[in-house]
């Protein structure tokens, strides 16, 4: 049975299937965006990011995007943001 | 799954616990007994708030100063944790609650997971509780949690299963990205124009490097033709300063032949006047007549001791003769008167006085004058040669005269010979030395000048080291300084050109510098541009592959909701007196909202507006249960109130099929009404006056 999860998807997108690791960093910011999309305080009423969990993102766009720590990232440096 | 939960203080609940088992759960009791807050318990124990309770105070039982909520469950992981929060009022405070919660893997002993007491996070426990039970509370209201009355609206469509299907995730995630790709992508709008920048500054680059190699190959050949003339320059030096002594030599080899001349000149001079002294005859001719001279001085002065001799005896004759007359006069004096008249007196002898007679006294008077006489005549003559004598001498004494002027003459004439011979021989020695001294120059010299022609192109005639050897060498030395001159003019033409060369070298190296710094100025933010256009194209695939995946996850969702809904359906429509009528389920992958083609028809219908409220309950309910299967393998499912509005016969028959689905390994069924015979555990809420009391019925 084909992976079905997001971040198996994604791997397999137009965009993105030709660079595992850019997978990979989708998949991280996958679930890190469903991450702050779990905790309504995160979240505007019309159900877009507020201000706070688009500055997260960024910093954990620019986290994953950035070569060096994109090698030995494991997530949990993603939790230790929010806190 | 969750084994037990225990209710303090938590709306109705003084102190109760529920036991859960494995499959359907049914919670059962009469209206207002408390059923829902058991799954409000559940909600506040995994997420610490409940969805329509603005603060926890609200579920905090009447008098009591907090709630608390105990729940252990079976985790993923195979072990079983107990999960406590409380909200407690503090001391004094009527309207602040503080939270805590504390979750412990039950074991021999309990050991802490996480707990607020030691500073751990919500978050923390959001994360741990996702981990250990694959919940979140988004899921939980879309999934898990199947609230009282939502069951048929759910058909109108469930937007929010966007956000537990990851689309919203994707949704957001797309376009945050692209938004990061638009901002960085105006940054690098300036790349294109950097990158120009750098293409014309390498290019000057170059050229100017190419020139400055030029510059410098120029320099230094400037330099090594300064250099080159330098060398000849010092070359010319030392060759004036060879030729320095070779002429000094040559000035005093003139010098010396000049003196040498002089002095040949001079004792030609001398000689000439020892000859001019010397006269006709020379020197023996006057020597002859000076000896002549003296010869016949030498006989005048014989003459003149003659003559004195004579005229010494003449004198002597005549004082014998002055005597004699004298004598003879005064005694012809004395004896003349005494012969006159009568004299009586006798004359006397005049040598003994004896008196003599007279005769003889006249006889002797005669005599004497006779003698006087003769001595008269004789000293007449006497005088008279005494006169010639004089005469002579003073002839003599003239002649004398005349010879020592003459010998005197001659003699001075000798000594001026002598003289002028000694002087001529004194300026012969000094010829001699004179010659000497231009000898020693004339070989000092031929040796200095071999030395100078083995460094300098001289050419000399050995025989003649002075006019034309000099003149040489005026030649030499002008040619030289002409030379050198030349030379060092283009020397300092060199080096000026060289002066130039650097100070263009300078200038061009300092400009390849500039440029250096420019470039790599501008190489750094080319770079970081280029990273950052690197990672503004990253972010666009990123944004693309999102956006691909939310319409992937909408595909592939609607694709399996409708067909686990129809499924689900048939299920819970097995047995009922109404066979399964629907052709097909379709869910619309924009809302999700469900639409049926009933056999009959043979068209889609929205599923909200078919048929009656039973209907559309039991496709909720499949829907419902269709969407906690589609988002993964739930823990659990909490159904308050699936079964309003059906009939007891269907209730019953409804109740024991959700108990079959296995749609999660534990499903909490809340109802109100007595449920008859189902399958699975059942537990009975009642109320007490106003409390909330548990108790499990036995089947």
């Amino acid at each position: 049975m084909p992976d079905e999860r997001p971040s198996a998807l994604l791997a397999k997108t137009a965009a993105l299937s030709s660079d595992p690791s850019l997978a990979d960093a989708a998949s991280r910011l996958f679930d890190f965006v469903q991450f702050l999309l779990d905790d309504e305080e995160n979240v505007t009423p019309a159900g877009n990011l507020n201000g706070k969990a688009r500055e997260k993102l960024r910093a954990r766009v620019d986290e994953l995007l950035d070569p060096v720590s994109l090698a030995d990232d494991t997530g949990a440096s993603a939790v230790a943001s929010d806190e | 799954m969750i084994r037990t939960l225990r209710l303090k203080g938590f709306r109705r609940y003084a102190d109760e616990t529920v036991s859960f088992g494995p499959g359907p759960n049914f919670v059962e009791g009469e209206n207002n007994a408390g059923k829902t807050s058991i799954l409000y318990a559940i909600e506040y124990a995994l997420f610490g708030r409940v969805d329509g309770f603005k603060t926890m105070l609200s579920l905090v039982s009447p008098g009591a100063r907090g709630l608390g909520v105990e729940m252990v469950f079976d985790a993923r992981d195979g072990k079983t944790y107990r999960l406590q929060r409380a909200h407690l009022l503090p001391p004094r405070s009527r309207t602040k609650v503080v939270g805590h919660f504390t979750l412990k893997e039950v074991a021999e002993p309990e050991r802490y997971v996480l707990s607020s007491d030691f500073q751990d996070h919500e978050e923390d426990l959001a994360q741990k509780l996702q981990e250990l039970l694959g919940i979140t509370r988004r899921l939980f209201q879309v999934a898990i949690h199947m609230r009282q009355g939502d069951v048929p609206r759910v058909l109108e469509g469930a937007p929010e299963l966007d956000i537990v299907l990851g689309v919203t995730a994707a949704v957001v995630a797309s376009e945050e990205l692209r938004a990061q790709a638009l901002e960085i992508e105006k940054e690098v709008a300036a790349l294109p124009v950097l990158e120009e920048s750098i293409r014309r500054l390498d290019e000057e680059r170059t050229k100017v490097a190419e020139r400055l190699a030029s510059v410098e190959d120029d320099v230094a050949r400037a330099q090594e033709r300064a250099k080159e003339l330098g060398r000849a320059v010092d070359g010319f030096a030392k060759a004036d300063a060879a030729r320095a002594p070779v002429v000094a030599l040559q000035r005093t080899y003139v010098s010396a032949e000049d003196a040498v001349r002089e002095a040949s000149r001079a004792h030609r001079d001398q000689l000439e006047r020892v000859g001019a002294a010397a006269g006709e005859g020379g020197r023996a001719r006057c020597e002859a007549e000076v000896a002549a001279s003296a010869e016949r001085t030498r006989m005048l002065h014989e003459k003149r001791r003659e003559l004195e001799a004579r005229s010494t005896a003449l004198e002597k004759e005549r004082s014998e003769l002055d005597l004699a007359r004298g004598d003879l006069t005064g005694r012809i004096h004395r004896r003349e008167p005494l012969h006159e008249g009568a004299q009586c007196e006798s004359p006397r002898c005049e040598v003994c006085g004896a008196a003599i007679d007279r005769d003889r006294s006249a006889r002797e008077l005669d005599a004497w004058k006779q003698k006087l006489s003769e001595v008269d005549s004789r000293s007449k003559t006497a005088l008279d040669a005494l006169d010639a004598l004089s005469q002579e001498l003073r002839a003599l004494a003239s002649e004398e005269r005349e010879t020592a002027v003459e010998e005197a003459h001659r003699r001075a004439r000798l000594s001026e010979i002598d003289a002028s011979e000694e002087e001529a021989g004194r300026r012969k020695t000094t010829l001699e030395r004179a010659t000497d001294v231009r000898d020693a120059n004339a070989r000092d010299l031929r040796a200095a000048l071999l030395e100078l022609a083995k460094v300098t192109p001289i050419e000399f005639d050995t025989g003649d080291l002075g006019a034309s050897l000099g003149q040489s060498l005026a030649d030499l030395a002008a040619t030289m300084a002409e030379r050198r001159g030349r030379a060092e003019a283009e020397r300092d033409g060199a080096a000026a050109l060289a002066g130039r060369a650097e100070s263009e070298r300078a200038s061009l190296g300092g400009r390849v510098a500039e440029i250096d710094r420019e470039l790599a100025g501008l190489r750094a933010k080319t770079a970081a541009l280029s990273d950052k256009a690197q990672k503004a194209e990253r972010l666009r695939r990123l944004s693309e592959g999102f956006k691909e995946l939310q319409t992937e996850l909408r595909q592939r969702a609607s694709v399996t909701l409708a067909a686990d809904t129809f499924a689900l359906h048939a299920k819970l429509s097995v047995g009922d007196d109404r066979p399964h009528e629907f052709a097909r389920v379709i869910v619309d992958p924009a809302k999700y909202s469900v639409d049926v083609v009933p056999k009959h028809l043979e068209a889609e219908v929205p599923a909200a507006l078919y048929e009656g409220g039973g209907h559309r309950l039991l496709l909720g309910l499949a829907f419902k249960l269709a969407i906690a299967r589609i988002v993964g393998r739930v823990p659990f499912v909490l159904l308050d109130e699936p079964t309003y509005g059906l009939d007891t016969r269907h209730r019953a028959t409804l109740l024991d099929r959700i108990a079959d689905i296995g749609v999660a390994d534990q499903i909490l069924v809340i109802t109100h009404e007595t449920m008859g015979h189902v399958s699975g555990r059942r537990v009975r809420v009642s109320r007490d006056g106003s409390v909330s009391r548990v108790t499990e019925v036995v089947a």
